[in-house]
């Protein structure tokens, strides 16, 4: 019951499977991975891309977007280095750094760090009636008044929508950013000056 | 029981000269072909990706075990792999010991009773597997007798259930203490809304092997999220295996032939429950296994020969983050083990009977964790663990004509340690990072273990890393106290330790591959043997040896030609033992591996092939376990019904005779392994 020792003929199959891995046509989609706040910040992008700000928001067609990091800043570099340069809807985008508590200046798009976890009601009063996107990624973040979480399921970046913070703050949402995302029917806060 | 070996003649026809390397070179030749093939990927401007590809075809990348908190792979301080479960399910992995075959620097022997790893070129023959470290979801799996960890379907837990393994190599007693010698694997299980759902599963295979799983996986309205898992698997084995140094003028037993003894059965159950900061998870297992090889001179083809080893434990986790870069983990766990072995033996007077001996182990373990990350640059680590063995009993008795006085031994010991880490953005593109622990053993005193690295990006793409680190293991209690009729304890052990000198340069050829080469050298010294002591003819260990290693490797992994993914990679490693002047026994200078998968049909159909090869590995005897290569071939489909997969597979393609080097405890030099064996497994998921 001698058993076969690898053989020139299992060299030849072996030869022949390299050769077809090199004409396999490209087929299904490839997984990339990168770094979790690079994905972000691209998610971001994308949110901005696809919702309409209430008018007479932009001074002007090509008036910056600006989007502003609120607390400690998890995206490092990644924000800056993927969006800087890049406009969006025609506006070219700007990104500035709020300390944690610092009163929210002029902005667009509000990220909140985790790190203002326990000041998010407060946060979100400041910003209440101003047509600024918030958006974070941390549990209930939507679901507490927040307008758009981002969370990982899996290995993937999803995100959950607040319609009722959205449609409060006289944003649009298209329906592809609907569709993709989850809608939520959250809390709105309500600002503190009235 | 030591039995001497004998030199064993190989009956099977000479090697031609072995083809691995034109094989090698062909294969590669292919590959590179193919990388021509496909057009160079141009810069992609993240920005121009739709939102649906966002969120189908990207990924988060991360590593957790290196430094104990979540990290980039280019940022750990060590050379790491990262096995993604999904690469179970296309290779058709059947247990954790085929997992780590197809990772770089790793290999794996077998002596048809456990399976032992083998790293860098270190795997001696009677050695357990206790110079690596396991975790899984961070809780030690190693056990408290032996400190070994059993990989192959002993390990305790479902490999169904990984969902990445990460392969960390390098000294990592810096953070973990004990057994991170040549380095630390960590295992990280699906959560819940990986598992979303009930999974059944099923699979068949050679030697009428059958395994069951059922799983359960759901998330809950206030976040709470519960996995249940209970898997069982039963195999007869070969029929018949035939061992010629059974069937010798001298020695003759039933013509050298073995019927139904290689048998294995386990069962294994797991339970995780998450709720905000608390994780809590439970494992149970237990496997047994007959023993065809009638090692330490046991009665051949007696099915009474088989070894059992079960596992439980309870890990209670609390991870929090504070926000302001503060970190907390907190960790409390019980845990068990239980090892039986029945050997049927021969009195002089020719009457049967059985010798058994066991192990039992339980422990007490908390672990306390702070990590700040300051500027969002740096990062520092502090922590402490304390390790109360509670018990760290063995024994033996046997029901001889002539009984022999039982013999048992009971410790209870206590562990203790702390370490600090500092992560130091130097610039940009240096970072720094050092690591100590010093750890309290009750049975031999202090050790303190350092670990420095320097990981520069001369570029976007590029990463160097220079690594030093001291790790260390620590005598067990078998090597410390165990007595028997042929062995003495010894109380003055003190622990091995590992310095470790690594270069490692990793170059992203695109967004997608990712080149990867490494240079080292390792010096073990106080390594702990079993040597014979001439005044009373007992065997005792002693810190008698010392070993020298030298090595290098390259990988290339990631995707190429769009859609094919893998990994290929070529090891060189020389090991020296500073006494003989001579390599390690079971250490081969070689190690090649390709994993390739290759998508049928998009998302659908998958066919992923492992090509292994392993060099020749000097035997206890002096002679050689030839080389061999392996492949193994597996069609993999999702989804080829709705909520249902399957896939079918082949292992040892070719029908390869290949066999592993033999312990003190055989007859036989080398162990014959099997040849061609297939499964077929089916998943439905509802």
């Amino acid at each position: 019951m001698m058993r076969r020792l690898v053989g020139m003929w299992s060299l030849r199959i072996l030869f022949a499977i390299g050769v077809v891995i090199g004409i396999s046509a490209p087929l299904s989609a490839e997984t990339a991975e990168l770094p979790e706040y690079q994905l972000k910040a691209l998610f971001i992008f994308n949110f901005a891309k696809f919702i309409t700000w209430p008018p007479d928001t932009f001074e002007a067609p090509d008036a910056p977007i600006i989007i502003a990091v609120l607390g400690e800043d998890p995206f490092g570099p990644a924000l800056q280095q993927t969006l800087l340069g890049k406009s969006v809807q025609g506006h070219p985008i700007q990104i500035i750094h709020l300390a944690s508590g610092e009163p929210v200046s002029s902005c667009h798009i509000l990220f909140v760090a985790r790190s203002e976890k326990d000041r998010l009601i407060s946060t979100l009063e400041q910003v209440a009636g101003r047509a600024i996107l918030t958006v974070g990624d941390f549990d209930r973040f939507a679901h507490r008044g927040g307008m758009i979480n981002l969370f990982i399921e899996g290995k993937a970046i999803r995100f959950e929508i607040n319609a009722n913070a959205t449609e409060k703050a006289g944003f649009k949402v298209s329906s592809k950013l609907g569709g993709l995302g989850v809608i939520v029917r959250g809390d709105v806060v309500k600002g503190s000056v009235p | 029981m030591n039995i001497k070996s004998i030199p064993v003649l190989d009956d099977f026809a000479p090697l031609p000269p072995c083809l691995r390397r034109k094989f090698i070179a062909a294969f590669l030749l292919s590959l590179s072909l193919t990388a021509r093939a496909a057009p160079p990927p141009a810069k992609v401007d993240l920005t121009e990706v739709p939102l649906e590809e966002l969120m189908y075809n990207f990924q988060v990348q991360s590593v957790y075990g290196a430094s104990k908190h979540e990290q980039k792979l280019s940022e750990a301080p060590s050379s790491v792999t990262i096995v993604d479960g999904e690469e179970i399910d296309l290779y058709g992995h059947r247990n954790f010991a085929e997992v780590l075959e197809s990772v770089r620097s790793l290999y794996v022997s077998n002596d048809r009773n456990y399976s032992y790893l083998g790293v860098r070129g270190f795997n001696r023959p009677g050695d357990y597997s206790s110079r690596i470290l396991v975790l899984v979801n961070g809780h030690r799996v190693n056990e408290n007798v032996l400190d070994s960890v059993l990989i192959g379907y002993e390990f305790p837990l479902d490999i169904d259930l990984i969902q990445r393994v990460e392969v960390i190599r390098g000294p990592s007693s810096s953070i973990y203490g004990n057994n991170a010698f040549f380095g630390v694997i960590n295992v990280i299980t699906k959560d819940a809304q990986a598992l979303d759902g009930i999974k059944i599963s099923s699979s068949y295979g050679s030697f009428d092997a059958v395994n069951t799983r059922l799983t359960y996986g759901k998330t809950f309205k206030n976040d709470l999220r519960v996995v249940v898992s209970g898997s069982y698997y039963n195999s007869p084995g070969p029929h018949s295996l035939y061992y010629p140094e059974y069937n010798t003028p001298t020695n003759q037993v039933h013509g050298g032939i073995t019927n139904d003894t290689d048998y294995e059965r386990y069962y294994k159950a797991f339970t995780s429950v998450f709720y905000h900061d608390f994780t809590i998870e439970a494992s149970l297992s237990s496997r047994k296994k007959g023993i065809p090889t009638g090692s330490y001179g046991t009665i051949f083809n007696d099915r009474a020969a088989e070894t059992t080893d079960r596992f439980a434990w309870v890990d209670v986790k609390y991870d929090h983050d504070f926000g302001d870069g503060w970190h907390v983990l907190g960790r409390a766990s019980y845990d068990a083990y239980n090892y039986d072995g029945n050997y049927p033996l021969l009195s002089d007077t020719g009457t049967r009977f059985i010798y058994s001996d066991y192990a039992y182990g339980k422990a007490l373990s908390s672990e306390l964790q702070v990590t700040k990350r300051l500027f969002d640059r740096h990062t520092f680590t502090i922590g402490t663990e304390f390790k109360d063995n509670l018990k760290q009993d063995q024994g033996n008795r046997d029901n001889a004509p002539v009984p022999s006085a039982p013999y048992s031994d009971h410790r209870t010991t206590r562990n203790n340690g702390i370490y600090g880490q500092a992560e130091i953005s130097v610039f940009k593109n240096l970072l720094v990072n050092a690591g100590i622990r010093w750890d309290h053993f009750g049975s031999f005193g202090n050790t303190t273990n350092p670990r420095v690295a320097v990981i520069y990006n001369p570029s976007e793409t590029t990463t160097v890393k220079a690594l030093y680190g001291r790790a260390f293991k620590a005598p067990n209690a078998y090597e410390l106290y165990y007595s028997g009729p042929n062995n003495k304890g010894n109380r003055m052990l003190k622990p091995e330790t590992i310095s470790t000198y690594e270069l490692v340069l990793e170059q992203a050829l695109s967004k997608r591959l990712t080149f990867l080469t490494s240079v080292f050298s390792y010096e073990i010294k106080d390594l702990i043997n079993q040597t014979l002591d001439n005044a009373d003819g007992l065997l005792i260990y002693q810190n008698s040896d010392r070993v020298t290693a030298k090595g290098a490797e390259v990988e290339l992994n990631g995707r190429i030609g769009g859609n094919v993914r893998g990994r290929i990679s070529y090891t060189y490693q020389h090991t020296e033992d500073e006494m003989t002047h001579q390599d390690l026994s079971n250490s081969p200078r070689h190690l090649a591996k390709a994993s390739v998968s290759i998508p049928l049909l998009k998302d659908k159909l998958f066919s992923s092939f492992e090509v292994l090869y392993t060099s020749r590995a000097g035997t206890l005897a002096g002679q050689y376990a030839p080389g061999h290569c392996l492949a193994n071939l597996t069609i993999f489909s999702r989804n080829i019904l709705s909520h249902t997969d399957a896939s079918i597979s082949l292992y040892n393609l070719f029908d390869t005779t290949y066999r592993y080097p033999g312990a003190g405890e055989h007859l036989q030099d080398t162990i014959e392994q099997d040849g061609r064996t297939f499964r077929a497994k089916v998943t439905v998921r509802f």
